[in-house]
């Protein structure tokens, strides 16, 4: 095949890259820009990611102001570690809700009044092995909603006070009056059974 | 801390919750152990799509600008996480309500005083909000996010610019003509509250219209071309394909092929323009600049030269220039310093006619 061909064809995918492919070349290259100390890029990472990230921030911390103090300390640590992004590790977005939802802990700790030190962003916890493409998360709020519905109100009242609440399974066992065993068998049992509902939606999403 | 207790805490260390030296251990282990990086990577990746059940929320408008009003602060630099606050915070719109009544009550002390010392309701609740009476220029902008948001500070602050109407009688014993005065005041303020209120959420739908537009066009445009890369045309006869054609074919776009070298090394860039006026990418295949230095992109244009952002380094790098290409535009490339500015300052390295 002539090069020019393949380099059309290359261009094609890249301009319609199946599935997602081309929202994360997009982020990753708006980090390197942002890296390059580009302010628009920040801007422009914003306005495709501020919204998810204010809707979790804003459930997380139940206050609009706290909510928009949060995401804007989450976008500024992005563009503060811009260079040390790697484009092999997780997406973008993943580490931004990561950071995020760091620093709606911290804020839920001061509240509680409890020992507060910061969680570290560059630990932020993200998978590097991404198992559904960006794509499929930016429609699948009716999936992951069906998904959690299917869990029994035990395992999803657990999930939600440990991801949103940051409450450790001791807090959890505390608040709710029950076993820690109890808190930790809801919790593994509800995120097992969500991946496997997730798991089987993607598969027949792709097919 | 053996295998098996590490196993048993990774869901609480993939939602952040344990003691932080224990987070410390179960990092460490992941490092060296691959059956809990696996079953880590399953939990996390369950835990990454649970924000995707929430509706999405913008923040406010003003959000966006704060933001980047704060690249300048020096707090910028400080370490993520510091814990002082780095935007003033609050007064949120109660605030700037109570400060407003309070300035309109100012301006008619007598009659404040009597009011806050004789009239229970809501002029006496609203007075004594503790709240700062700060002048009109020291309202923050802020307000809450658009569902609970009542209304923007700054048509709140303008009401009580209005000259008052006729001042109360002073020593009336029956508080009556000052109290139905600052009533209509009230009554005034509360109905610019309303139409800001009826305003925003008229932005905030259409906003939301045009988010489902977009996404819809997205949605079709994606369908269209994965049928045409499931096609059997290209793929079975591509050397009659010419790829113009295949791009025009695709999307009624153009496509122009660039090659050079640069000092020693090649580039290979494809520009494309799609239809509709759309703005212009580049797909490049073009090494590192050196260190300190980004090849930026230049469009040229008359007289006049605009920034088009950087050129990613390395193979499969897209830019999304920030306009559309039109005909007779030059396409150009130079090497600048990171910090450089929106004009080219070094010798162009390439350059295409549009």
């Amino acid at each position: 095949m002539p090069e020019f061909i393949g380099r059309a064809l290359n261009a094609i995918r890249m301009f319609v890259p199946n599935e997602l492919h081309g929202i994360v070349t997009d982020d990753i290259v708006l980090m390197r820009r942002m890296a390059a100390g580009e302010r628009n890029a920040l801007g422009m990472l914003y306005e495709r990611h501020a919204g998810v990230a204010f809707a979790f921030a804003r459930r997380m911390l139940a206050d609009a102001d706290d909510a928009e103090e949060a995401v804007q300390d989450a976008f500024l640590a992005l563009w503060r570690r811009a260079e040390t992004f790697r484009p092999g590790g997780a997406a973008p977005r993943a580490w931004l809700l990561a950071i995020v939802r760091n620093r709606c802990i911290d804020q839920l700790r001061r509240r509680r009044g409890e020992a507060n030190q910061s969680l570290d962003d560059a630990q932020a916890n993200v998978s590097a092995n991404e198992l559904w493409p960006e794509i499929w998360k930016r429609h699948c709020g009716d999936v992951v909603r069906a998904a959690l519905a299917a869990l029994s109100s035990e395992q999803r009242e657990v999930i939600e006070l440990g991801f949103y609440s940051g409450l450790s399974h001791s807090q959890i066992a505390a608040r709710l009056d029950v076993p820690l065993g109890t808190v930790k068998k809801r919790m593994r049992g509800g995120l097992k059974r969500l991946r496997s509902a997730l798991d089987e939606r993607y598969a027949r999403s792709a097919t | 801390m053996n295998e098996h207790d590490v196993f048993d805490l990774l869901d609480e260390y993939a939602l952040a919750t344990l003691a932080p030296a224990e987070m410390v251990r179960v990092r460490e282990h992941l490092a060296t152990c691959a059956a809990c990086r696996r079953e880590y990577d399953e939990l996390r990746n369950v835990l990454d799509v649970l924000p995707f059940s929430l509706d999405e929320e913008r923040p406010n408008v003003e959000a966006r600008k704060r933001l980047l009003a704060r690249l300048d602060a020096p707090q910028a630099a400080a370490p993520a996480g510091s814990a002082a606050g780095v935007v003033p915070r609050r007064p949120v719109w109660i605030g700037a309500l109570a400060a407003v009544c309070a300035l309109a009550l100012a301006g008619d002390a007598w009659s404040a005083w009597q009011l806050s010392h004789h009239t229970p309701g809501p002029l006496a609740l609203v007075s004594t909000t503790p709240a700062p009476l700060a002048p009109p220029s020291a309202v923050p902008e802020r307000h809450t996010a658009p569902s609970v948001t009542p209304a923007r500070t700054p048509t709140v602050v303008a009401a009580p610019r209005t000259p008052a109407p006729t001042p109360a009688p002073r020593a009336a014993g029956p508080a009556s003509t000052a109290d139905i005065a600052l009533r209509a005041r009230v009554a005034r303020l509360a109905a610019a509250l309303r139409n800001e209120r009826r305003r925003e959420s008229a932005r905030i739908a259409s906003d939301r219209r045009r988010i489902v537009a977009l996404e819809s066009a997205l949605a079709n445009q994606t369908a269209a071309l994965v049928a045409l890369r499931t096609a059997p045309v290209p793929s079975a006869q591509p050397s009659q394909a010419a790829p113009s054609e295949l791009v025009a074919a695709l999307s009624g776009g153009r496509v122009y092929g660039v090659d050079g070298v640069v000092g020693s090394e090649p580039w290979h860039l494809t520009i494309v323009q799609p239809p509709a006026g759309a703005n212009a990418l580049i797909f490049t295949d073009v090494p590192h600049a050196p260190s300190g230095e980004t090849y930026r992109t230049w469009v040229v244009r008359g007289a006049k030269t605009f920034d088009a952002g950087v050129l990613p380094a390395g193979t499969q790098t897209k830019l999304v220039m920030p306009m559309p290409l039109e005909a007779g535009d030059v396409v150009a490339f130079s090497r600048e310093p990171l910090d450089g500015g929106d004009q080219p300052t070094n010798p162009f390295l390439m350059q295409v006619k549009i």
